[in-house]
């Protein structure tokens, strides 16, 4: 199915002009391209949903139509006007409104100030700076302003923290009140990312009654970015599904739950034809191949790898709770997919494991020690490599010196110098170009120089975070040909993963997040379904 | 010709070795060391007293300050404030080393004592056998510090590119987050790029000291220049700085070649090359990026990620000045500010300090306005208080205006400048701006404030108070009038559209663009309110000394006023005035009641306080009433006070954030902060 045959089975009624709508927007990060040939429409009063798993470009064309991002291609328009050139500014007074994924409310302002501030943006916007010249604090407030204000107000609830400053408010609250400062710009469209993540149930319930109210009430237009799936199909008339920067499927909920295409996206199968990854050149031609590893390999499994317990653990983001109450062990040499859907607390485990985040509970028991409270670089020196989401590498620094830095703690200077020489011999791309800064490699040749890195020390653990993402199908093989080979070294593994099937085809066991709780644990030949539960819902038609 | 290029060269080696020092600081340890003419000034003051009054050979004596006891130093500050800054905003960044800039030379003086030094002594042997290039001669002085440049590039560059410890340095640069997954210990690498760079801060100031003295002053136009060297750089490029600070040099040295010498043109000319090469790059790299800022996006997506829970487990306050203040304690101190003159009548020297210290206040209401409010760090203030008072007493002698009449149409003169400022700084980091205003400050001090016509031979112009205010205490209550004025006018500033606006876009851009807002003009008109403000308190403290001396005006003593106000609080306007008092009766107290070798501790406490805002950045008025609130919730007085986190456990949610012990003192009243 092309994206011109999913945009054109839209059920938007051709006769009524879309609110918002963009065509063939395409945006390039480097040599990567995030959105390929977007289209889609949201006609008035609807609340349209788009998801897509972790990288799918929802974020990115969420910029693109609110005016932060500009496309490399295509166009947007807004109430029938071309907006593509338009500011961020220009887009507020023709009626778009948005909220952030992580809430960015004003710290300093109280709760109604936001609402009056955004509602004079869109009716007073002189007052800006007229207010500085008439004494503009002591003109008593309008009555249509009061009565504005007031009612919005009410309608999200906030009554009893009208007047207290911003800062500190639980993420619940930040949500209605960034929510409640989108509306009081009196929007045609409200752009809404991610507005669920990090709510627990009641909130999020509360967050979709406003949103519904509103939509119906006022006449607004919602598109709807959420990782919970679940949540969209309630709310959503249609429903858009993104992948790999294209859009696969769009329909209505039932449609889109029942689509193969869909289903595949969500557990990384590879599918045949116009769903598979975008390939960019560079990517394209980079040797996949992997040699087997010399025998004398000085970065051989000599350590003996390390088992984990963690108990309890919590990680806090501001006032953000992201992981809470989290329990699991892992046994020496075992292989651990954790999965989860965007938000569910994945990269926030990770990081709190290796002591890049201070947890705000708990503990983590490396071989018998409490490492919870211990600095990055001393867990590190304890055997733990943890390879970060995104590109692990230093971009300003060499492929060489990048390689001599991850093996700077071993001792003596030839054997350091045998263990950078084996690990380019194991990717030789990366041989190839050992001089040059790796901020210049491509995704996949710096992703190689990530595992390098691990693979060149002997790791006794390793946390792998979404080491495939936005990578070609070929390079996604030389990751997990890359975590086989340390689960052949006996390395403890800890994969985040979105291919979730692969993932599981190398793992032992498999972790399941969600709202940064655990919510299963078990083999992983048997975690298959459960992911698409959680994923995607609990009413799955069978198969 | 020759001569000039190589006399240039060896100023230029000095910028070189000054603006590296800056640069290597700022991308590996995230500070722009506004302290570093500080720092190079004690360790300049160290080698003196080695060598001039111990006697030391100066090599022992060079080999000691610099080796030594400048690594030391810098490991020092490191630890006590630097390592705190890592995670702070720009602007705490900018106002704790300016703390220490303004407590270290006291403090120096308070160890070594105050005699000024006439000529500072160089490496060499003055003028010992000129040696000749090509003809031309070169002091043994040159030549060592052309040797010190090529020491420190060859040697930095070999560190950094063939060395483990510099590669570590580097991959710091890079994403610190990445650096210590690599098993690099951030803290450690930071203390040895601040030891090593207050070396080479402390080796510039040696060496630049036989020439432009060994004084605060001095010190400071050295680190003006590197400033300059630093911005054209654009703040990351060690090469760039080297080349650009050696440029500079040679320009200055062969310009003087084309001027006549002893004229006041030519005196003009030298110290403004620095601001000519700051204003030739902005305007470069603004035409060419449209937008120019210091990259709070320093380091990796990755550090980002990981910061906001970083900064919470360190406990680190939010924002500046985000707090308010219940009315009831608010109000007090201003209370008790009106009824100060009143108290102090029958004592003339105390009445004294007070109506001085109330015209300091007037005048420390232009911070609240540029900083507290408009979130803006000019450190331009103290010129827009000079333009009041020389250029108000202008207007009064040679134009016959009443004086306050004068003060109004300087005030203007100076609002009108301000605004331009603020449109040439409108698309600048904060970073960029407060360097920028530094050097606009330091320029305008030596091309106008020199000029004969007001320095009267040092004397200063003659601004006597109308009769009317002459006697104290009345004067003591029309600057009350005035500082009650301009009150009211940061008020309504505060609870307006306009104040709003300037909160949330400082609060985030991104959601303020989205909303439709956009605050350029605000921020201009900001600018010039607060020019007016300075300049109205500026004439107003030449009224009460009765003269306008441009000596009372130099850039580095708004340093000092600014350490004051932010020690007692940016945001608030009690805090203003208390500042002002505090600047006058605090050393009043020291020279009446404590020997006069204390006399700079007020100085030094007054440094020390904003070294403080890197820990509270609400200032200490906002923090005192904060801590009497605590006090109080603990003594069973609030029953609602509740320990600041919880373990998190799953079972019992986190405490709401309202319940936090810093809310506690929220309340609405928004005229006593």
């Amino acid at each position: 199915m092309t994206a011109a045959q999913v945009t054109g089975s839209s059920v938007v009624d051709a006769t009524s002009p879309a609110r918002l709508a963009c065509a063939d927007v395409t945006v390039r990060f480097g040599g990567v391209v995030a959105l390929r040939d977007v289209g889609l429409e949201v006609a008035p009063g609807e609340i349209v949903g788009l998801v897509g798993p972790n990288g799918a470009g929802k974020s990115t064309l969420f910029g693109v139509l609110s005016g932060l991002l500009a496309p490399a291609k295509g166009t947007v328009s807004l109430g029938g006007r071309d907006v593509t050139r338009a500011t961020p500014q220009q887009r507020a007074v023709r009626g778009l409104a948005r909220s952030f994924q992580h809430p960015e409310l004003f710290a300093g302002l109280t709760v109604r100030d936001h609402l009056v501030l955004a509602h004079r943006a869109k009716r007073a916007r002189h007052r800006v700076w007229s207010d500085l010249f008439t004494l503009g604090s002591l003109h008593p407030r309008s009555a249509e302003e009061q009565a504005v204000v007031g009612e919005l107000v009410a309608l999200l609830g906030l009554e009893d923290l009208a007047s207290r400053p911003a800062l500190g408010l639980p993420l619940g609250v930040a949500r209605l009140v960034e929510l409640g400062r989108a509306i009081a710009a009196e929007p045609s469209v409200l752009l809404l990312d991610e507005p669920s993540s990090g709510l627990d149930a009641a909130e999020t319930d509360s967050f979709e009654a406003v949103v519904r109210r509103v939509s119906e009430e006022r006449d607004v237009s919602v598109l709807l970015v959420e990782h919970d799936v679940e949540l969209v199909m309630r709310m959503c008339r249609r429903i858009y599904v993104l992948e790999f920067g294209r859009l696969i499927a769009a329909g209505t909920p039932a449609q889109v739950r029942a689509d193969p295409v869909v289903r595949a996206a969500y557990l990384g199968q590879e599918t045949a034809g116009g769903a598979a990854a975008p390939t960019s050149p560079s990517e394209a031609s980079s040797p996949a191949e992997v040699r087997e590893p010399v025998p004398e390999q000085p970065a051989g499994s000599s350590a003996a790898a390390a088992g984990l317990v963690v108990d309890g653990l919590a990680v806090r983001y501001g006032d953000a709770l992201a992981l809470t109450g989290v329990s699991f062990t892992v046994a020496p040499g075992e292989v651990v997919a954790v999965v989860g859907p965007n938000g569910a607390g994945k990269s926030s485990l990770a990081r709190a494991l290796s002591g890049l985040v201070p947890p705000a509970a708990g503990r983590v028991v490396l071989d018998g020690k409490d490492v919870a409270r211990c600095s990055a670089d001393a867990i590190r020196r304890a055997g733990v490599v943890h390879l970060p989401e995104g590109r692990g590498v230093f971009p300003s620094l060499s492929v060489t010196e990048n390689l001599r830095l991850a093996v700077a703690g071993m001792g003596g200077r030839q054997a350091r110098r045998d263990a950078v020489e084996g690990a380019l011999d194991l990717f030789p791309a990366l041989a190839d170009r050992r001089h040059t800064p790796a901020g210049l490699l491509s995704g996949g040749e710096q992703q190689m120089l990530s595992l390098a890195r691990a693979l060149a020390t002997a790791p006794r653990l390793v946390i792998a975070d979404e080491m495939s993402l936005g990578l070609a199908p070929k390079l996604v093989d030389v990751v997990f040909e890359g975590i086989e080979r340390m689960r052949q070294r006996g390395v403890t593994v800890l994969m985040v993963e979105q291919y979730v099937h692969r993932a599981l085809d190398v793992a032992d066991t498999c972790l399941v997040l969600q709202r940064g709780r655990l919510v299963w644990s078990g083999a992983a030949n048997r975690a298959a379904s459960e992911v698409l539960r959680h994923y995607l819902g609990e009413a799955l038609p069978a198969g | 010709m020759l001569q000039y290029v190589l006399a240039g060269l060896a100023l230029g080696a000095i910028y070189a070795i000054a603006s590296a020092s800056l640069v290597v600081t700022f991308v590996s340890a995230g500070v722009l060391n506004f302290a570093f003419g500080a720092m190079a000034f004690v360790v300049a003051r160290v080698f003196y007293y080695l060598h001039s009054q111990q006697g030391w050979p100066s090599a022992a004596a060079a080999a000691a300050s610099v080796l030594v006891f400048a690594p030391a130093l810098g490991a020092a500050l490191y630890g006590l404030l630097f390592r705190h800054l890592r995670t702070a905003t720009s602007l705490t960044k900018i106002v704790a080393t300016i703390g220490l800039s303004v407590a270290l030379p006291p403090l120096t003086n308070l160890v070594f004592g105050t005699q000024d030094i006439q000529a500072a002594p160089g490496l060499t042997p003055t003028q010992e056998h000129p040696v000749k290039i090509f003809g031309a001669p070169v002091t043994n002085d040159q030549l060592l510090t052309y040797g010190f440049l090529a020491l420190v590039v060859v040697v930095g560059s070999i560190v950094l590119t063939r060395t483990d410890i510099g590669l570590r340095v580097r991959a710091m640069v890079d994403s610190e987050a990445m650096a210590s997954l690599s098993a690099i210990n951030p803290g450690r690498i930071s203390l040895g790029v601040w030891a090593v760079t207050t070396a080479l801060a402390g080796l510039a100031g040696i060496l630049v000291a036989p020439t432009s003295g060994l004084s605060v002053a001095g010190m400071t136009t050295l680190m003006a220049a590197a400033f300059a060297a630093v911005v054209a750089a654009r703040l990351r490029s060690v090469p760039g700085a080297v080349a650009v600070s050696l440029a500079m040099g040679v320009v200055t040295d062969v310009v003087q070649k084309y001027l006549p010498a002893d004229s006041t043109f030519a005196a003009a000319i030298v110290p403004s090359i620095p601001f000519a090469f700051i204003l030739v790059a902005l305007v470069v790299y603004g035409v060419r990026a449209g937008k120019l800022d210091e990259g709070t996006q320093a380091g990796g997506p990755l550090d980002h990620a990981v910061r906001p829970a970083q900064a919470d487990a360190a406990d680190a306050p939010a924002l500046a000045g985000r707090r308010r203040f219940t009315s009831g304690i608010g109000l007090l101190p201003l209370v008790a500010v009106a009824l100060l003159p009143l108290l102090l009548r029958d004592s003339p020297y105390w009445l004294g300090l007070v109506v001085l210290g109330l015209a300091y206040g007037v005048t420390f209401l232009t911070f609240t306005v540029v900083t507290g409010e408009g979130g803006m760090l000019w450190l331009s203030q103290v010129v827009f208080a000079g333009i009041g008072a020389l250029l108000g007493a202008q207007f009064a002698v040679n134009g016959h205006l009443p004086a306050i009449a004068a003060i109004g149409l300087a005030a203007v003169v100076a609002a009108v400048v301000g605004a331009v400022i603020g449109l040439l700084t409108i698309r600048l980091g904060d970073l960029y701006v407060a360097l920028v205003t530094l050097t606009f400050s330091l320029l305008v001090e030596t091309l106008v404030f020199s000029r004969d016509r007001f320095q009267q031979g040092g004397i200063g112009v003659a601004f006597p108070r109308p009769a009317a205010v002459a006697d104290d205490l009345t004067f003591a209550y029309v600057l009350l009038g005035v500082f009650a004025v301009f009150a009211l006018l940061i008020v309504n500033l505060r609870r307006s559209t306009s104040g709003m606006a300037l909160r949330a876009v400082r609060d985030s851009e991104r959601a303020s663009r989205t909303l439709g807002l956009s605050v350029v003009q605000v921020k201009v008109i900001v600018g010039a309110l607060a020019a007016f403000v300075a300049a109205v308190g500026g004439g107003l403290l030449a009224l009460t000394v009765g003269s306008a001396q441009p000596a009372s005006y130099p850039t580095f003593l708004g340093l000092v006023w600014l350490a004051v106000v932010v020690t007692l609080g940016i945001r608030s306007i009690t805090a203003a005035v208390v500042a002002g008092l505090t600047s006058t009766l605090l050393p009043g107290l020291f020279q009446t009641y404590l020997p006069t070798r204390l006399g700079e501790v007020p100085a030094i406490l007054f440094g020390f306080g904003a070294i403080a805002v890197a820990r509270h950045p609400e200032g200490a008025v906002v923090q005192t009433g904060r801590q009497l609130r605590q006090l109080a919730a603990r003594l069973g007085l609030s029953g609602s006070h509740r320990p600041r986190t919880s373990d998190g456990t799953p079972d019992t949610p986190a405490p709401p954030p309202a319940l936090r012990s810093e809310q506690l003192v929220s309340s609405d009243s928004e005229v006593a902060r």
